[in-house]
């Protein structure tokens, strides 16, 4: 237990592992200048300047969406005011993790649509790619710019009990939250200026230029300046706000499906008050399914018809690369150390969460064995959706689940529960610890980066794990403090 | 440019204009009344006019019974179903804004978005008179400070021209509307109206344009129907003059280009304007035929820039049929963002249909 002196706040945490409790044990990291600051501050002052943030995020319009009953209600972003610490060093650690897993999963991605080397060489089991029901069998033999497929990818890290940060997932298809981390940075330099004066936080504002740099190198035609733009589904998406964010950041067109033709030549252009005019590279934020209503789903209204075709020919660069979601996969993701070694030979940086993979018998077993104690996870759901929280559940749903798991033993996995780290959060005026991840954002195209930190969600209701904003989740700027201006 | 997207940014600025004019209305008229209220039995002015003005009389009276100055300033302000209204006017704004917010400076967006949130907040009860000032004054001021925060901050290019262009477009209409119904009250019977009361009267229809000081310094002192009436129609300096807005709309098409059938129509216009006799007019000899003139030539524009920028035949590749539920059931392909509404305002003289998409 420790007392912030000046505030009638006692901040308790017990059992879990707390990042400003770890970090103020080991004085001389960057929490400590955090823990000082918010003690002299005292609680009105911690309460008024979130007021003036919330207040901000209102003004300004920083936004979700989320539709229903045929209307879009835009939600004022949450926001909690209290930055998430963390060391350079630890850091540096963590992006060079995360560059080797993008760089394996790029190598795999690529070696499935061109050779199947590693299947070949019996390292990792063919039956889990070719029945993913995101395979695209019929992208074989493409050959994307610099091999590369998944050129965003959001990470989510937590850490556990221990204090050692695991990778959860990857997320390949269209990522989100990016825009939310920069607003969010946005916010603390307006909240709480005085902190960024002594120490040197990691700047994240350069996103969406080194976003469009690696965008405009997927450019099938050299020389001239490529037109790059931003594919929404629109307005009533729930990421809109970030899309149109990052066109407006990297200063690009945002376009709707309906803005884009593909002509006979396979040239992919928009129209424009001047004509059509040729398109480049599109960051598309739709996933496979409503890209191209002539190449994956027929039944789709959605999408640019000949788009594929203009893609598979060289005419257009598309990020992320169609057919990347086939290792946006669970199971994929319970057999990375073997892709890092395949393709790397080199030892995985961040480890895994223990995962248990359902259509290996043995595993299975495991899984069965003990649903009270692990998470149960389908394979290719993203979001949360058809989980089972073995510790949590009723007996009923375990029951259940031991249905699903062995009609379909390859869509499910169990993995280890972790209780994720704490962190200081203003809860009604009161210093509270909660619950976070870390969403860090790797670019990879002729060279890889990372984003400075990453979106840290925090979930605000006491004791619970979940973070997504839709579910009483908020967020917080995450701070990478640089080590040699440490404890000026 | 997107034609989607330029469609969006035209539609903004009217809106925007809409808002701001129509905010000037009331507050001119607020003014006006106060100041006729002694001599209120000859009833030169009255609220019902601004009705007439924003070609809104159908709709009013289909869901009231008696115009009071309540019952109109309300509607004017805060009707949620008059698509005219201030507070409809800002949200139609702020959703052409929402979907085109990359191609502005981001605090556009915050000062759009914050104007909006403070009227509805505002506009969640009725707005009496003691607080009605105050908030049309807030309106016009948020709205200058968008307009001065684009004007002052963004690069002369397409985007910026479209913004113009659509913000001119609408202001013309409002001026030709304000002098249809004020201009021919007063230009009549000179017995009823004595001398005082019709220069009161013009100097109403001065500053509701933000005209007043202009005029004087421009023209002269002295507030005379024919100099009042060739100053807002033809005055190449004052930029709330119908001319002004006729010019600055010709510029935008020149900057932004391939406008020539718009080009066309605006030379018609500017030949009936030189050709327009003003002191005859101001004698009250069809003034109201030559400014009907005017707005049917403006809704020939109109209809030309949507067909030049918005709504061209694209050729070969139909364009992608769009998502029933998401982006509604319109069916050219360009311009189904059927969320926002298109709300043409009708001329002064036609009866309102109630048309809202374009």
């Amino acid at each position: 237990m420790m007392a912030l002196p000046n505030t009638p706040i006692s901040y308790l945490t017990h059992g879990v592992y707390d990042e400003l409790n770890m970090s103020s044990s080991r004085r001389g990291t960057g929490s400590c200048q955090l823990l000082s600051y918010l003690e002299r501050l005292g609680q009105d002052e911690l309460s008024r300047r979130q007021d003036v943030a919330e207040m901000t995020i209102v003004n300004f319009g920083i936004t979700f969406t989320i539709y229903s009953q045929g209307e879009n209600i835009d939600r004022a972003w949450p926001f909690d005011i209290i930055p998430r610490c963390m060391a350079e060093s630890e850091w540096r650690r963590l992006e060079a993790g995360l560059i080797q897993r993008t760089q394996a999963l790029n190598a795999f991605i690529h070696d499935l649509y061109n050779g199947q080397k590693i299947l070949k060489d019996g390292r990792f089991p063919g039956e889990v790619v070719l029945k993913s029901k995101n395979w695209r069998p019929e992208l074989c033999g493409m050959m994307p710019k610099y091999n590369t497929w998944a050129h965003i990818c959001g990470s989510d890290l937590l850490r556990d009990k221990d204090g050692v940060m695991y990778v959860l997932e990857d997320n390949l298809r269209v990522p989100s939250g990016v825009s939310y981390m920069m607003e969010n940075r946005m916010l603390t330099k307006r909240i709480l200026p005085e902190l960024f004066h002594n120490q040197r936080i990691l700047p994240v504002d350069d996103y969406p230029s080194q976003l469009y740099d690696m965008l405009a190198s997927l450019s099938p035609r050299a020389g001239d300046k490529a037109r790059v733009v931003v594919l929404t589904p629109g307005i009533f998406n729930s990421a809109y706000f970030e899309h149109a964010y990052l066109a407006q950041q990297m200063g690009v067109d945002l376009v709707e499906a309906k803005d884009l033709v593909v002509d006979e030549e396979d040239t992919v252009s928009m129209k424009t008050i001047h004509g059509l005019q040729r398109v480049d590279v599109i960051y598309r934020r739709i996933d496979d399914d409503f890209l191209d209503p002539e190449a994956f789903r027929p039944d789709s209204m959605l999408g640019v018809p000949g788009l594929i075709r203009a893609w598979r020919r060289g005419r257009v660069g598309l990020a992320n690369a169609p057919g990347t979601g086939v290792a946006d996969d669970k199971v994929v993701y319970s057999y990375m150390s073997e892709i890092i070694r395949y393709y790397l030979d080199q030892d995985p940086i961040i480890p895994n969460v223990p995962t248990w993979r359902c259509h290996i018998p043995k595993e299975r077993k495991h899984v069965l064995a003990n649903l009270d104690k692990l998470v149960v996870k389908p394979a290719n759901e993203s979001g949360g959706y058809g989980m089972l929280m073995g510790p949590h559940a009723t007996q009923q749903e375990r029951d259940q689940f031991v249905g699903l798991i062995e009609a379909n033993p390859r869509n499910y996995i169990g993995q280890q529960t972790l209780t994720p780290s704490t962190v200081p959060t203003l809860v009604d005026g009161r210093i509270e610890p909660r619950h976070v991840d870390l969403r860090p954002f790797i670019l990879s195209g002729e060279r890889s980066w990372v984003t400075a930190g990453g979106l840290t969600r925090v979930a605000l209701r006491r004791g619970s794990f979940v973070v997504n904003s839709s579910q009483g989740g908020g967020s917080k700027d995450t701070w990478v403090i640089a080590d040699n201006d440490r404890g000026k | 440019m997107l034609s989607r997207v330029a469609e969006n940014i035209y539609w903004m600025a009217r809106y925007l204009e809409r808002v701001e004019d129509t905010a000037r209305l009331v507050l001119a008229t607020h003014h006006a009344m106060l100041d006729m209220a002694p001599v209120s039995r000859i009833r030169p002015m009255n609220w019902e006019q601004l009705l007439a003005i924003t070609g809104s009389r159908e709709m009013f009276f289909a869901r009231h019974l008696s115009a009071d100055e309540q019952q109109i300033t309300s509607f004017l302000i805060r009707d949620e179903e008059y698509p005219g209204s201030i507070l409809r006017g800002l949200q139609q704004a702020r959703e052409n804004f929402r979907t085109t917010r990359e191609m502005f400076p981001r605090e556009g967006w915050e000062f759009l978005n914050r104007l909006f949130l403070k009227t509805r907040s505002a506009c969640t009860q009725d707005i009496d008179p003691a607080n009605r000032l105050e908030f049309l004054e807030m309106v016009i001021n948020e709205c200058l400070m968008i307009i001065g925060l684009l004007d002052s901050t963004m690069v002369r290019d397409e985007t910026f021209s479209m913004f113009r262009l659509g913000r001119y477009l609408e202001r013309a209409d409002m001026v030709t509307r304000i002098l249809d119904v004020r201009g021919a009250l007063m230009l009549t019977r000179e017995d009823v109206v004595d001398r005082p009361i019709r220069n009161a009267l013009w100097l109403t229809v001065l500053k509701s344009l933000s005209g007043d000081q202009m005029y004087r310094r421009r023209v002269r002192p002295r507030i005379r129907g024919v100099d009042v009436l060739a100053f807002l129609l033809k005055d190449k300096a004052f930029p709330r003059a119908f001319r002004y807005g006729v010019t600055g709309v010709a510029q935008c098409l020149e900057f932004i280009g391939g406008a020539d059938m718009a080009q066309g129509i605006i030379a018609r216009i500017e030949d009936r304007l030189y050709l327009a006799d003003i002191t005859r007019l101001a004698d009250n000899t069809g003034l109201h035929d030559f400014l009907d003139g005017l707005q049917i030539l403006l809704g020939e524009l109109h209809q030309t820039i949507t067909r030049t920028y918005f709504d061209q035949e694209v050729k070969k590749t139909p364009p992608a049929p769009s998502a029933g539920a998401e982006s509604g059931a319109s069916s050219n392909g360009m311009t189904s963002t059927a969320t926002l509404s298109r709300c043409l305002r009708p001329p002064v003289t036609t009866p309102f249909t109630g048309g809202t998409s374009a």
